[in-house]
């Protein structure tokens, strides 16, 4: 099948666009978590600079899931998912172009959140960079997996618990490999091997979240 | 031939929603498939545009089977299925226009205008569609028709929520889509009066698989 999934980008920036909310209410849920987190750890700067990047990836991965919904049920809900379909779209295609969406609308705000962070937990500029290459990587892997859910909640009828029991596992060989504080973190040296760790990641995540997702998505057809 | 279905079988839920079924539609021809809820009306439709898959038989449109169409689906046919796929938060231009946009349809100005004014839409092109009647939606949903040049026009519930005024209008658009030797297949669960139009009638399915929609049980009426 041919695939043109320009109209399906430029379809998705428009949505977002007009619901500008969405991004709001990310960098809002992180930027709150993230203030209840330093409070909760108190206020010595030492401690908090040892245990930023697992609050970080774990606030993260929950806001992403939040906003997750908003991509697929709506499009469900309306009737624009079969429309793609029967429009011609394969159903890869539509899960590709709303991740790629996805990924541009949500890694905007950490342009500004990352600086943030920097000030809350008083993180040296190598770690900063670190950090930031990290969610770059990162982040489309979680936004895949977080689609799948999505779907996962249409099929299984909205159970938003039965979601988490069974897509959670997943997220735990990400969330490992980007938490984990190697000794040339602690250094300041940049972790290069941690970043071809996670583009790994996301090369095994995108071509089994694509198959998957189509099952699902004609599963939901039937 | 325009549409062809041949010998298709399906079953959902260990009941045989259609066994052996068959239906032919030539040019300047006005199909309705009336039935009671649930006797397989959309089914057949989401068959013939391809979102579901027959368990055996085959359709075909144009003499290109379904299933090999992928892509170039968006030049055989126009489908308007029961929900309408409109986003609330875009204004009945933008939704037109990004819906255009998929179907790979370049629009000029005067035909949008045109189209637009057929369901006295115009007016109102710039109203967020969350803040209009079902009524409403319905018609901007069946502008689509005005805007794509295709001879197969596939309806599911087109009269569903429209005033007896505005059914009027739907009714001599398809008469001169007819004429124009194009042909409308249409499910709908109200006998709609309108001239030379074939009804099929569908029988919901029994409980246990034997008598469904056979090529036997459709009434042909000219």
């Amino acid at each position: 099948m041919k695939i043109n999934m320009i109209p399906l980008i430029k379809r998705e920036i428009k949505l977002s666009i007009s619901n500008l909310g969405l991004v709001i209410s990310y960098s809002s849920f992180f930027l709150l978590s993230l203030l209840i987190f330093t409070f909760g750890v108190g206020p010595d700067i030492k401690q908090l600079n040892t245990v930023y990047i697992p609050i970080i990836w774990i606030i993260m991965l929950f806001a992403i899931i939040l906003i997750s919904d908003n991509f697929l049920l709506s499009d469900f809900q309306d009737g624009s998912l079969k429309e793609l379909q029967y429009l011609g779209y394969s159903e890869e295609s539509i899960i590709l172009s709303k991740t790629i969406v996805m990924y541009l609308i949500l890694i905007i705000p950490h342009f500004f959140l990352i600086p943030v962070f920097s000030i809350f937990y008083d993180i040296s500029f190598n770690n900063l960079v670190q950090l930031s290459l990290d969610i770059v990587v990162g982040m489309p892997s979680l936004i895949l997996i977080s689609l799948i859910a999505s779907l996962l909640t249409i099929q299984i009828k909205r159970n938003k618990v039965l979601q988490f029991i069974i897509i959670m596992p997943f997220y735990v060989p990400i969330i490992i490999f980007t938490t984990s504080n190697n000794e040339s973190i602690l250094y300041s040296s940049f972790d290069l091997n941690k970043i071809l760790i996670l583009i790994g990641f996301f090369l095994i995540t995108l071509p089994i979240t694509l198959l998957i997702g189509k099952l699902i998505l004609n599963e939901i057809n039937k | 031939m325009i549409l062809e279905i041949i010998s298709i079988n399906l079953s959902r839920n260990k009941k045989i929603i259609f066994k052996n079924f068959s239906l032919k539609a030539k040019s300047k021809e006005i199909i309705t498939l009336i039935g009671r809820n649930g006797s397989g009306k959309t089914t057949l439709l989401e068959l013939v545009v391809g979102v579901l898959q027959p368990e055996s038989g085959s359709i075909k449109i144009n003499n290109i089977n379904i299933r090999e169409i992928g892509e170039h689906k968006k030049k055989q046919f126009i489908y308007l299925p029961y929900k309408d796929a409109l986003k609330e938060d875009l204004t009945i231009s933008e939704n037109l226009l990004i819906w255009a946009n998929l179907a790979n349809i370049v629009l000029n100005q005067e035909l949008f205008k045109k189209s637009l004014e057929y369901f006295s839409l115009y007016k109102i092109k710039d109203v967020v569609v969350g803040k209009l009647s079902q009524g409403q939606k319905k018609k901007i949903s069946l502008t689509k028709l005005l805007l794509k040049k295709c001879s197969l026009w596939i309806l599911d519930e087109p009269f569903n929520s429209l005033d007896k005024e505005s059914m009027e209008i739907l009714k001599k658009l398809f008469l001169s889509h007819k004429k124009n030797d194009g042909v409308v297949l249409l499910a709908s669960h109200i006998d709609i009066n309108i001239k030379n139009k074939i009804k099929i009638f569908l029988k919901p399915p029994k409980k246990s698989l034997v008598k469904t929609n056979t090529i036997d049980n459709w009434e042909e009426l000219r």
